[in-house]
């Protein structure tokens, strides 16, 4: 098979992979050998999808022993298999890199054989790139479930970043969905990378030349709407991965059906793309505004809200704790304000020790004054004073209906595709929706 | 110092030409209503003025910033003199007048009328050059690896460490169509030079084996049923993509 028709198949098999972040890693070009990274990671190009293309990410074969429901790579599945050697998939890494097609590889496979067998596959490739090539790039591998620790430990050595996918947010849908994949063959390898990084990271405190040990930690990800679970549990799942396994990243993927089975959503249901969108804007508040997952939903509120953004949903629901004055406000205070980010939260306690801020101030400083100004007070400002609606109006997220862009947005909430489903045209689906949103976030302020 | 007089400042178009349009304006005790690179004039109803660029004064100019602004003001300086903002060297001049006045603080005053421009000049062109550092497509022209690249920015000197490290012993070239210059990297030494054309030869057959098969993937990796063209647009402006050889055939 010619390697441009290997290329296609193992590229296509890797796709539904979404994670294609080179960030995390330090590493200064030495100017002998190829290859830098940096810290914050680099896109080098962005798919028709939107999505950033930052790594080669195929897989190293998608022979698989598995079959996993949900995975277009399932054994009982009927698509074209192929496999790389290990000299051929580094010798293109390398090809593409130098040409700065990409910032480096990120390396998965299906099952070939056993989970030990394909993890040796995986390693001699990396040993080619960073031994015999001195490739000095970005690595991501993800290690196969079930496979030896020790196999687990000499990947994390060549590797920049581990991922082991957690595929579904519940026991019981793993089970369900992928038996043969159990939750502790999950979990196990997590734990062990957990504890060997922290061990290196001890390590290389004393001994500046102590191996690295994947340096840009571990993430993983989870499969959103194939099963039953609510953002709720989704959140909370996340918030104890960031905890419990110091994971850097937690992956969601909206559900594309890749097969007719009565476990799962009908084929030609559409990705819950809006929801995934939204988890990701809540997975933010985790990380870099310290939210708690218990803040953001609870029992009673188990999912996040389609028509707005989870920190202004948050808001909303505690209007007591506004309106902050940006001028004394200390930072944890700011970052609660829907339209401050972290940049301009920084910006403004930097700003406001030259001089008291108003309202033309904040909007240099990059703050989105159309969703802030009803939470904040500020010089010659004493707060905003339009009616709930006008309010509701503002805080509402345009790109859930579909409105204010050029195209019909990807992001449209569910009921508007069901109205669309009827044969209401778009505009009017969108416009329908939207005010049954407004009266009812009026009535919840 | 009162405001703006009636006088536009010609200038080189080089660094230490403007400090000393700076030294000229601290002289006058008065800011001139623009300042323009010789190059670009054309003629108006102002009074315009060569600056001449003299190196004795640009020195002191340039010292005395970072020790009555600190270092912040000079980098900033320096970084918006490399960006394409319009009336880029007036901006920089009001922005030196307002941090004599407030010495070290002026860096902070990051909501000044004075100030946030370069902050947002800074801002876009920082942010040209690190898209800049994935957008950028060499080919392998048999002796050394060629890009061409049109930004808007003046973005080869941030480019230039980050090319030059990675690259290994490499020797590559990147051509700047915008402001007709070169990043030149030969036997370990890099420069910047002046090139006013460039055609580059034709690709070998490795070559287009190679961006076939980048495109492929390109082609393969995207989602159908995620298809957003807007999103991608977002990302990756279309004005990035004549130089990038997967986006041939895209729209």
């Amino acid at each position: 098979m010619e390697l441009l028709d290997k290329l296609e198949i193992l590229a296509d098999s890797a796709k539904y992979d979404v994670a294609c972040t080179s960030s995390g890693a330090d590493r200064r070009g030495n100017g002998r050998q190829l290859g830098s990274c940096e810290p914050a990671g680099i896109c080098h190009t962005f798919s028709a999808d939107g999505r950033c293309v930052s790594l080669l990410k195929v897989l190293l074969t998608n022979i698989c022993a598995f079959d996993c429901s949900y995975c277009v790579n399932r054994r009982s599945n009927d698509v074209p298999r192929a496999a790389f050697t290990p000299r051929e998939l580094a010798e293109l890494t390398i090809q593409f890199y130098r040409r700065n097609y990409i910032e480096g590889l990120f390396l998965s496979s299906a099952v070939l054989r056993n989970a030990d067998y394909t993890m040796e596959q995986m390693i001699q490739t990396l040993e080619l790139l960073r031994g015999e090539y001195g490739f000095r790039g970005y690595i991501h591998a993800k290690t196969i479930p079930g496979a030896d620790p020790a196999l687990v430990q000499r990947l994390g050595f060549l590797a920049d970043r581990l991922s082991v996918n957690i595929e579904l947010p519940s026991e019981k849908s793993l089970r369900l969905l992928a038996p043969d994949k159990g939750k502790t063959a999950i979990l196990r390898p997590m734990g062990l990378i957990a504890s060997r990084s922290a061990q290196a990271g001890k390590e290389l405190a004393v001994y500046r030349s102590a191996p690295r040990f994947a340096p840009a930690g571990q993430s993983t990800q989870m499969i959103v709407g194939a099963s039953p679970e609510t953002d709720c549990q989704i959140l909370r799942l996340t918030q104890g991965l960031y905890q419990k396994y110091s994971l850097k990243r937690v992956f969601f993927s909206a559900y594309i059906p890749v097969s007719a089975d009565s476990r799962l959503p009908a084929l030609h249901t559409p990705p819950p793309l809006l929801r995934e969108h939204r988890l990701y804007q809540a997975d933010w508040l985790l990380r870099f505004y310290h939210f708690s997952a218990e803040e953001i939903l609870d029992d009673k509120t188990p999912d996040l809200d389609p028509y707005l953004d989870p920190k202004c949903s948050w808001a909303v629901r505690h209007m007591e704790y506004f309106p902050v004055d940006v001028n004394t406000a200390d930072h944890s205070q700011l970052l609660r304000v829907p339209g401050i980010g972290p940049k301009s939260a920084k910006r403004i306690l930097t700003a406001r020790r030259t001089g008291r801020l108003d309202l033309e101030g904040l909007r240099r400083l990059g703050v989105v004054l159309k969703r802030a100004r009803y939470f904040i007070v500020c010089q010659g400002f004493s707060g905003a004073r339009g009616s709930r609606e006008e309010t509701a109006r503002a805080l509402l997220d345009p790109a859930a209906f579909g409105l204010g862009c050029q195209q019909l947005s990807m992001f449209e909430a569910p009921a508007v595709q069901a109205l669309r489903g009827q044969g209401m045209p778009a505009l009017e689906a969108a416009k329908t929706v939207r005010e049954e949103a407004v009266s009812c976030l009026v009535k919840a302020m | 110092m009162s405001g703006e007089g009636d006088v536009i400042y010609l200038y080189d178009g080089s660094l230490e030409g403007l400090l000393c349009c700076v030294f000229a304006a601290v002289a006058e005790k008065q800011l001139p209503a623009d300042i323009w690179c010789e190059e670009d004039a054309c003629p108006v109803f102002f009074d315009t003025r060569s600056i001449p660029t003299e190196k004795e004064k640009a020195a002191r100019v340039a010292a005395s910033i970072p020790q009555k602004m600190g270092p912040r003001a000079k980098e900033l300086v320096a970084n918006v003199f490399l960006s394409c903002a319009e009336h880029k060297e007036l901006k920089i001049l009001r922005f030196l007048m307002l941090g004599y006045r407030e010495g070290h603080r002026v860096t902070r005053m990051l909501a000044h009328p004075d100030v946030a421009p370069l902050i947002d000049a800074e801002k876009h062109l920082l942010s040209e050059a690190h898209l800049l550092k994935g957008f950028i497509r060499f080919s392998d022209y048999g002796q050394l690896l060629g890009a061409v690249i049109g930004p808007k920015n003046y973005v080869l000197p941030l480019l230039a460490p980050h090319f030059c490290g990675r690259l290994g012993d490499e020797d590559f070239m990147i051509w700047d169509k915008t402001h007709k210059a070169v990043l030149y990297r030969q036997n370990g030494r890099a420069g910047i030079y002046g090139m006013e054309q460039f055609s580059p030869p034709t690709p070998s057959a490795a070559e287009e084996q190679y961006r076939r098969m980048w495109k492929r993937f390109y082609d393969t990796i995207a989602i159908r049923q995620r298809e957003n063209p807007a999103l991608r647009r977002t990302h990756c402006p279309k004005r990035y993509w004549a130089y990038m050889s997967e986006m041939q055939g895209e729209s």
